[in-house]
């Protein structure tokens, strides 16, 4: 008795529908929804969900209904659900936003040092070997990083159960496992090169003729750069392709974390080399300068498109918690310059350097954690959630029109 | 939260998991007529008479746990929102007038189990997907807790169980897969007892709320409208859609939910042209110092 | 419910409810289905989307209210002008229905000619004795004129007076003469004098006319605090869906009974159905919503003191009750059904004492307890605070949270020596001792407190009784968990070592307990469904309890199994003691040991679902169904047939059992002086009323013949109806230190205070505030208040308020929200504050009890009290003294410490599934 239901069928769908009963007249007619006279009701859905008014306006809350509502309770104006927003805030903390900075960095560092190996082998060997060694020191804390974000910590292999390149996670996964994979095949090959003489022939003498021949190293660079730079790059796109209302289809959020990377890639490649007893002056340095500013440049042109496109929806950013850690950004971006240009020379000049690398890093962690933890306030923000929710333009609010009418038969 | 150490009988355990069969475990269809059938929800706010049964029926068959006892002030609703162990919530909404109509607004929200979703897409372990009944279906044993899809879905809708005792995984309505497996109508819709949940293959729920709506329009009822019933925007339908009586923020409803993925080429290849860029910039910076060392 | 016994013969919902589907238009009053009825909630929305018009009139706006189509606010205990006004609307505007009430009811019956109601004597009817706080039916006068009572009263005058004794409400229950000290049937006759043209002044009709008068919209709107639009609105809508074609019901429940004019509500529902020829329709009913599962079951196989199972009235001490035919003389009733009282009694008492009750010993009617006095529970646990009562048994209830006034409930229990409570939960009531904040500490009190398990109702089997008198057998589903047991096994093994104890006393008062026929054991192993045997051994058959009920020939055998062949309905009764038959209302429902009709469950074509369980009478589901037609036996109207009478068949026929005679014709017409059935015509359809029509007035109710308005007991304004009579007469107030009243409106408590439940919680809560599903929904105490009265004292929403009445004092949070309205009462403003009373302090989720506010105080019918309203005040602040400790049990999150289940489908690829499919 009755532990299976009903199957589904179409007498089925007519027991479960409230039809008028037809020999009622008269009270048929007067429904629930009686406005009264002096309070007349707007009437119809809101904007682009009905056929039965139609918006010009581009902002649809402005001709939504207007309520009967005079007495008001308090919490909660009209339009909204108390302070509740339609969106939950990102699981994402201070991991991710290290992630994102250590292995943007890296990714950066490897493409830096992969082309002073092809293009400037002769003049900038350190940057070559040192950037190789950064970015296998700013890669190796990322897996237990992200590891340790996970709900379930050991279930992080699940990751690689599918390829699923649609999904910037399942793609950034591989481009890290892809990109971990060259990283440790450069380092080590820097490594045999460099003890190659003290031990003579022998295994990993074999091992480096191998690795070294041009066409290992021709894979390797048409494999690794581009893992590079899609680690560089993921992460904003990653972020790009949520619901969020600070990141959501934020076209320049992919490039501004690539610039990024490659600025904090130069940077740390820079200051590891002065760090390791590098020249006050070498071409090296002042290679590393030009792309660090260059990438300056980027992420500012970067910035600025990505403001604009959130608009309103950047507030968490330009004004809320979070302003201050993207003033610091901001400010550590701008020292960075000026210092980096200050006519020195010597060890000032060197020192001038060190402070310049030292602020981009600076810089582009603050960038990444501003960016993460305005997040989070901008999907705890109520009014942005609904902002983000709207048609985005005027044009997307006709086609929904047209949709709805189409998809309705009586029109 | 604290790094949980793999156990290794539990690593063993789950070995099987890591690269589980595919496709041909798929229950394959004996009977034509069943097969290819969406079953998603249709819920008519219009009848809902704010009794939270579906609310209490969903964490009982799903023995999920009551998340926290806290009076909101927020009307009747004490549970403020879905997550990782309230799969359906009701919300109430009060339009009292001073004159004329009184309204209280109520609504079952649920998962929209929509025909697009961002949150299977983003999904990258595959534990979100699409099962045999076409509903967004969350496979527990799979899901390692990344979140994305958390941020991803635009109605808010996933949780993840972060509570030291618990699991560490997103959570969400499953349709009731299970009851659905053994023919039987998922709990919420079950324990409705004014039908304001209804459930069945998602063809003829567009149909019956259609008429519907038409009949309420008829009777004079102006406001009601479809949410979700047909695309909106880029957005596709929804399998489980709404009646609603007043403007969708009301219901903390997006007016018109974004499809955040779209457009993603488009943004890695921006992503990436940066990149490219910036890399071409540094190898000709390379390669200038050794010309001009030359 | 004997405000709908007294009008139509039985005191329960006339009709079922999935019926209400079929209104027209609905009127909800008193109740708060929506919330607290969801599921038969359903019917209602059925019919609003069928286009019926649902109204709820009701202090608060509810989520009732949000679902009907018109909500209307009232000042709470103002019901009787509301529907005062009504009814003299549809009297004024001649809007009843001429045929049916001209026919079916006692309009043109004339009474007694000394009669006197309120509008003759400021506020009061004939009979009232200051004194005594009571209408003396001697000089009442409210009898029907020519009936025996009259003229006894004529020959009588004044002076004689007898004792009263009060809240004996068997009889009035089945709509009979209200006290034992006359004879039942003495106040009507079969043969009524009656003035078809319904113009003598002393005929219902006039006296109704007269009576309500008074009640004008323009009282409605100056008292109750709804406009007049609103009322008229309301008036309009009822009488257009009123009629041949169309048909109305009115829905209520304890919004309307808790109150000291409760039963006059319900009456006042009753008179207005009659007259808009409502009742025994389809979609034309007096919807009782009841509360517990089967709380109507508890007042039919009944539990009350003063009753015995089938309605029939305990005997008293009185010499009259001495024998059963002096018993049978004053109870029952010459003409309807009652006349077969003697079968009912006399089968009843051979069910008890089997072969001990023998013709010559009277049936051993002398054994059954006699009443002296009201043993309500109200009174009793008054007497328990006075130290008379010593111990006590508490199965499944909990008065220490859900009595009204608590605080006398928990002083009463203080001072018992034993108190055994069986119960699932522990609640207020079994650890008062420990727990209650304003106790003393627990060294002070010397109860000594019995906790008993009891099983759950999925480890039980048995039967329970809804709203709709639809008896519902549930199977045994599981065993009980450990030590605890139904409430059947406690009771069946208690009276074993009782009959063990007296087995050989030789005592005449032991011998009732020695001959108590007590015999349900199980004849073979109990099973569980699954087949495996029980592990309980000693558990009765409750199947064999029911068979009881039923009834059975005491000396016919059923051939296959030897033993007594049971009955196939109450008509097989026999009054000379060769049936036996434990509640007569109940009989049919076992008719042959294979079918046990509670337990069918047949769903086929009939709306009415007549196979699905067993309603009392003989699974009839709408009662007075005969008044669905016309005098001629004909359908009013084709939408609204039910049944009718079929000329070729000679019989009664349609989709529902008759409650009919089912071969007596309509134009039957009984021979002058006829007896019994016999004296009820063919048109007739109230058979339960000696004289078969539905009583618009009605001389039952201890209170009055027809309702009058009379304010609640506490309340801020003065009676602008009756100004010379504030409150009900005839209530009994019990006015002590623990139970102080507020009896004039007084600055003190100016604000009215009224109580409800919401969905989320059941009654004092230990069902619900156990469970942290339930409790997550509605987590804490709050009362309502409007944003005016906030201002007013200064009160934020969502914070701690202190609300004080002048029996305590409680915390709460504020709950500011306009769905509570200040009305305009007679000028000025009156404000309402909204008390859900379901917290206390046992539970995962603690709260003050708003039963600490509420006064004890008896309605003269029932005994019920006004838990729904009382004057209170209320100021921001805590209140730590009356706040409990702190939750006793620890909100547990994972209920089983499971975790959310595992899928089975961990072999699905990732992306959609193409070829999908149900699996077989
Ligand atoms: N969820 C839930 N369901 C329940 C219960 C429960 O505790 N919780 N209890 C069960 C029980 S035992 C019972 S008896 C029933 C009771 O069922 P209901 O009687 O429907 O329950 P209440 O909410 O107590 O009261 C009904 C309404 O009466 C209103 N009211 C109060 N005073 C007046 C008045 O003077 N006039 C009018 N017109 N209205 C008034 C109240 O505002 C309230 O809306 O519910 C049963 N069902
Ligand atoms: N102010 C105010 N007071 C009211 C009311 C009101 O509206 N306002 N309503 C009144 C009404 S209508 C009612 S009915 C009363 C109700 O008041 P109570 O009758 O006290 O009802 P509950 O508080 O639900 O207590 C019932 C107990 O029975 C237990 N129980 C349940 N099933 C079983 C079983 O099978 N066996 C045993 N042994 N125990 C079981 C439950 O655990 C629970 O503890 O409250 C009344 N009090
Ligand atoms: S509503 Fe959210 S969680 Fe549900 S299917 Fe859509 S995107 Fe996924
Ligand atoms: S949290 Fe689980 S379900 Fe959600 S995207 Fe990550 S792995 Fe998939
Ligand atoms: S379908 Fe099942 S899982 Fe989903 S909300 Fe309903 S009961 Fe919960
Ligand atoms: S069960 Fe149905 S009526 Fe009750 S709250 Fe849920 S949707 Fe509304
Ligand atoms: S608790 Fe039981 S009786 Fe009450 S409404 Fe729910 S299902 Fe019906
Ligand atoms: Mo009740």
């Amino acid at each position: 008795m009755g532990d299976k239901d009903v199957p589904f069928t179409a007498e089925w769908a007519e027991n479960i529908r409230y039809r008028t009963d037809p020999n009622r007249v008269e009270q048929a007619q007067v429904t629930r929804y009686v406005p009264s006279e002096n309070q007349p009701l707007a009437k119809g859905a809101p904007p682009g969900l009905s056929t039965k008014t139609r918006s010009t306006s581009s902002d649809p809350s402005a001709q939504a209904p207007t309520p009967a509502l005079s007495r008001s309770t308090g919490r909660g104006g009209e339009g909204s659900y108390y302070d509740i927003s339609m969106l939950k805030a990102p699981v994402w903390k201070w991991e991710i936003a290290w992630y994102f900075f250590l292995g943007g960095l890296s990714a950066g560092a490897y493409v830096i040092s992969r082309m002073a190996f092809r293009h400037g082998k002769e003049e900038c060997p350190d940057v070559c070997r040192t950037g190789a060694r950064v970015a296998l020191l700013a890669f190796l804390p990322c897996p237990p990083l992200l590891i340790h974000d996970l709900g379930d910590p050991k279930r992080f292999h699940h990751m690689m159960r599918v390829w699923k390149p649609t999904t910037p996670m399942n793609l950034g996964t591989w481009s890290i496992l892809g990109y971990s994979g060259m990283v440790t095949f450069e380092v080590l090959r820097k490594y045999l090169e460099e003890h190659e003489r003290e031990h003579g022939p022998g295994l990993r003498r074999h091992l480096f003729r191998l690795m070294d021949h041009p066409l290992p190293l021709l894979v390797h660079d048409a494999l690794g750069v581009p893992f590079a730079l899609l680690v560089a790059g993921y992460t904003g796109v990653l972020l790009s392709c949520t619901s969020n209302p600070l990141w959501s289809k934020n076209l320049w959020l992919g490039p501004l974390f690539s610039a990024s990377a490659i600025g904090t890639g130069a940077a740390a490649t820079s200051l590891a080399i002065d760090l390791t007893g590098g020249a006050e002056d070498s071409h090296s340095q002042r290679v590393l300068e030009k792309i660090d500013t260059a990438a300056h440049i980027a992420e500012v042109a970067c910035m600025a498109g990505f403001l604009k496109q959130a608009g309103e929806k950047a507030q968490p950013l330009t004004k809320g918690k979070h302003r201050k850690h993207m003033m610091v950004a901001a400010g550590c971006l701008a020292g960075a310059e000026v210092i980096r240009h200050l006519p020195l020379q010597g060890r000032a000049k060197k020192l001038a350097r060190m402070t310049s690398s030292l602020l981009t890093l600076g810089s582009g962690f603050a960038l990444r954690w501003a960016m993460v933890q305005a997040g989070h306030d901008a999907a705890n923000d109520p009014r942005l959630a609904r902002i983000a929710s709207r048609p985005q333009t005027q044009s997307a609010q006709r086609r929904q029109v047209q949709s709805t009418n189409k998809a309705r038969p009586n029109g | 939260m604290t790094v949980q150490l793999p156990i290794i009988s539990e690593l063993v355990e789950n070995l099987p998991n890591a690269f589980p069969p595919r496709r041909r475990d798929v229950p394959q269809p004996d009977d034509s007529k069943t097969a290819q059938q969406i079953m998603g929800f249709f819920t008519d706010t219009t009848l809902c008479i704010g009794c939270k049964a579906c609310e209490v029926a969903c964490k009982q068959w799903n023995q999920l746990p009551a998340e926290k006892f806290e009076w909101t002030g927020n009307s009747y609703d004490n549970t403020k929102q879905l997550g990782a162990t309230t799969w359906r919530h009701v919300k109430f909404k009060e339009k009292v007038a001073e004159q004329g109509e009184s309204r209280w607004l109520m609504l079952s929200d649920v998962c929209k189990h929509c025909e697009s979703a961002p949150c299977e897409h983003s999904c990258p372990t595959g534990a979100l997907i699409y099962n045999n009944f076409g509903d967004v279906y969350l496979q527990n044993d799979i899901c390692n807790g990344c979140g994305y899809c958390i941020s991803a879905c635009p109605f808010g809708v996933l949780g993840r169980a972060d509570h030291p005792h618990d699991d560490g995984h997103a959570h969400k309505c499953t349709l009731c897969m299970d009851r659905q497996e053994d023919a039987m109508t998922p709990a919420c819709a079950k324990s409705c007892p004014t039908s304001s949940i209804q459930f069945g293959p998602v063809e003829l729920l567009r149909e019956t709320a259609r008429d519907r709506e038409r009949e309420l329009h008829e009777r004079g009822n102006d406001r009601a409208y479809l949410y979700g019933c047909d695309s909106v925007g880029d957005y596709g339908p929804l399998n489980a859609f709404f009646l609603l009586e007043d403007h969708p923020n009301e219901y903390n409803l997006p007016v018109a939910p974004q499809q955040p993925f779209k457009g993603q080429a488009v943004r890695y290849a921006a992503s990436l042209a940066v990149g490219v860029g910036l890399t071409l910039l540094s190898a000709a910076l390379f390669g200038g110092g050794h010309r001009r060392g030359r | 419910m004997p405000g709908l016994g007294a009008s139509f013969g039985r005191g329960a919902a006339t009709d079922y409810q999935q019926d209400l589907a079929n209104a027209d238009c609905i009127l909800i009053m008193g109740s708060n289905m929506a919330e607290a009825h969801p599921v038969g909630f359903r019917w209602p929305m059925k019919a609003r989307e069928r286009g019926a018009m649902l109204v709820h009139v009701d202090p608060h706006f509810s989520r009732t209210s949000a679902c009907c189509n018109k909500y209307i606010a009232i000042r709470t205990g103002t019901d009787i002008v509301f529907l005062g006004a009504l009814i003299n609307y549809v009297l004024t505007n001649e809007r009843w229905f001429k045929e049916y009430v001209l026919n079916y009811t006692n309009a043109a019956t004339i009474i007694d000619e000394e009669f006197k109601g309120p509008e003759d004597l400021q506020g009061l009817f004939s009979g009232y004795d200051a004194e005594t706080r009571l209408y003396e039916n001697d000089k009442s006068h409210w009898d029907y004129k020519g009936s025996p009572a009259e003229e006894k009263q004529k020959k009588a005058g004044a002076g004689d007076s007898h004792t009263h004794k009060t809240g004996v409400h068997g009889q009035s229950l089945m709509g009979g003469a209200s006290t034992h000290t006359q004879k039942r049937g003495d106040v009507t006759t079969s043969e009524p004098q009656r003035d078809l043209t319904l113009q003598h002044p002393k005929c219902v009709m006039q006296l109704l006319r007269k009576h309500f008068a008074r009640y004008t919209p323009e009282m409605v709107s100056r008292i109750c605090g709804c406009s007049e639009r609103e009322f008229l609105d309301v008036a309009e809508l009822l009488c257009k869906n009123s009629g041949r074609d169309r048909t109305s019901s009115i829905v209520y429940a304890v919004g309307w009974t808790q109150h000291t004019t409760g039963v006059q509500m319900i009456r006042a529902a009753g008179i207005l159905q009659l007259l808009l020829g409502n009742i025994g329709r389809p979609g034309g009913m007096i919807m009782a919503m009841r509360g517990h599962c089967s709380i109507q079951g508890s007042t039919d196989v009944s539990t009350l003191y003063d009753m015995l199972p089938g309605y029939l009235p305990q005997p008293t001490i009185e010499e009259h009750h001495g024998t059963v035919d002096g018993y049978v003389e004053y109870e029952g009733l010459p003409t309807g059904y009652w006349v077969n009282t003697k079968k009912f009694i006399v089968s009843q008492l051979k069910a008890w004492y089997g072969e001990a009750a023998t013709k010559e010993n009277d049936y051993r009617f002398a054994w059954l307890p006699r009443l002296d006095d009201d043993y309500s529970q109200l009174l009793h646990f008054r007497r328990m605070m006075k130290g008379e009562v010593k111990g006590q048994f508490i199965f499944g209830q909990n008065p220490a949270g859900g009595g009204p006034n608590a605080n006398v409930h928990r002083a009463g229990l203080r001072e018992l020596d034993w108190l055994v409570v069986s119960d699932w939960f522990p609640h207020e009531s079994a650890m008062y001792w420990k727990d209650d904040p304003k106790g003393p500490p627990p060294g002070k009190i010397k109860t000594e407190v019995f906790f008993i398990p009891a099983a759950s109702i999925a480890a039980k089997e048995g039967t329970f009784t809804n709203t709709q008198r639809l008896i519902q057998w549930h199977d045994r589903a599981v065993d009980p968990e450990g030590d605890s047991r139904s409430d059947l096994w406690f009771v069946y093994n208690l009276g074993k070592r009782l009959k063990k104890l007296y087995a050989g006393s030789r005592k005449p008062q032991d011998q009732a307990i020695q001959a108590l026929t007590w015999d349900y054991d199980y004849e073979e192993h109990p099973r569980l469904p699954d087949g495996s045997p029980s592990r309980i051994v000693d558990e009765p058959d409750a199947s064999k309890v029911l068979q009881e009920i039923n009834g059975y020939w005491v000396n016919d055998k059923d051939p296959l199994n030897g033993k007594p062949k049971l009955l196939k309905g109450f008509s097989d009764l026999k009054d000379d003691g060769s049936t036996a038959c434990g509640c007569w209302i109940y009989s049919g429902i076992f008719p042959s040991y294979e079918r046990n009709r509670a337990r069918d469950r047949n769903i086929g074509n009939n709306p009415l679902q007549p196979e699905w369980a067993y309603a009392w009478p003989h699974n009839r589901r709408m009662m007075y169904n005969r008044a669905s037609a016309d005098p001629e036996g004909k359908p009013w109207s084709e939408r609204k047939k039910i049944i009718w009478w079929d000329e070729q068949q000679k019989k009664w026929i349609g989709f529902d059992e008759p409650d009919f005679e089912p071969t007596k014709p309509p134009s039957y017409r009984p021979a002058p002086g006829a007896k019994g059935m016999d004296a009820i015509a063919g048109n007739q359809p109230f058979i339960m009323k000696p004289d078969g029509v539905g009583w618009l007035f009605a001389p039952a109710a201890k209170d009055g013949p027809l309702p009058a308005h009379y304010e609640p007991v506490e309340s801020p304004v003065r009676n602008l109806m009756y100004p010379q009579q504030n409150d009900s007469p005839t209530t009994r107030y019990f006015e002590g230190p623990l139970n102080k009243l507020d009896r004039t409106p007084s600055d003190e408590f100016p604000f009215v205070g009224f109580t409800y439940r919401l969905t989320e919680h059941y009654l004092s809560g230990p069902m619900s505030r156990f469970n942290s599903w339930l409790n997550e929904l509605q987590p804490e105490m709050f009362v309502e208040l409007s944003p005016e009265l906030a201002k007013e004292r200064g009160i934020q929403h969502g914070s701690f308020v202190t609300c004080r009445s002048a029996r305590g004092s409680i915390e709460a949070r504020a709950m500011v929200t306009t769905r509570i309205k200040p009305l305009k009462v007679n000028g000025k403003v009156v404000h309402q504050i909204g008390f859900p009373f379901h917290w206390g302090y046992s539970g995962e989720s603690v709260g003050c009890q708003a039963n600490d506010l509420t006064s004890l105080v008896a309605e003269p019918n029932v005994s019920i009290h006004e838990g729904k309203v009382f004057t209170c005040d209320i100021r921001p602040g805590r209140d730590p003294l009356s706040a409990p400790h702190g939750p006793t049990v620890e909100f547990a999150r994972w209920p089983k410490n499971e975790r959310a289940p595992q899928t089975r489908a961990s072999a699905q690829p990732e992306g959609r599934v193409q070829e999908g499919g149900n699996q077989q």
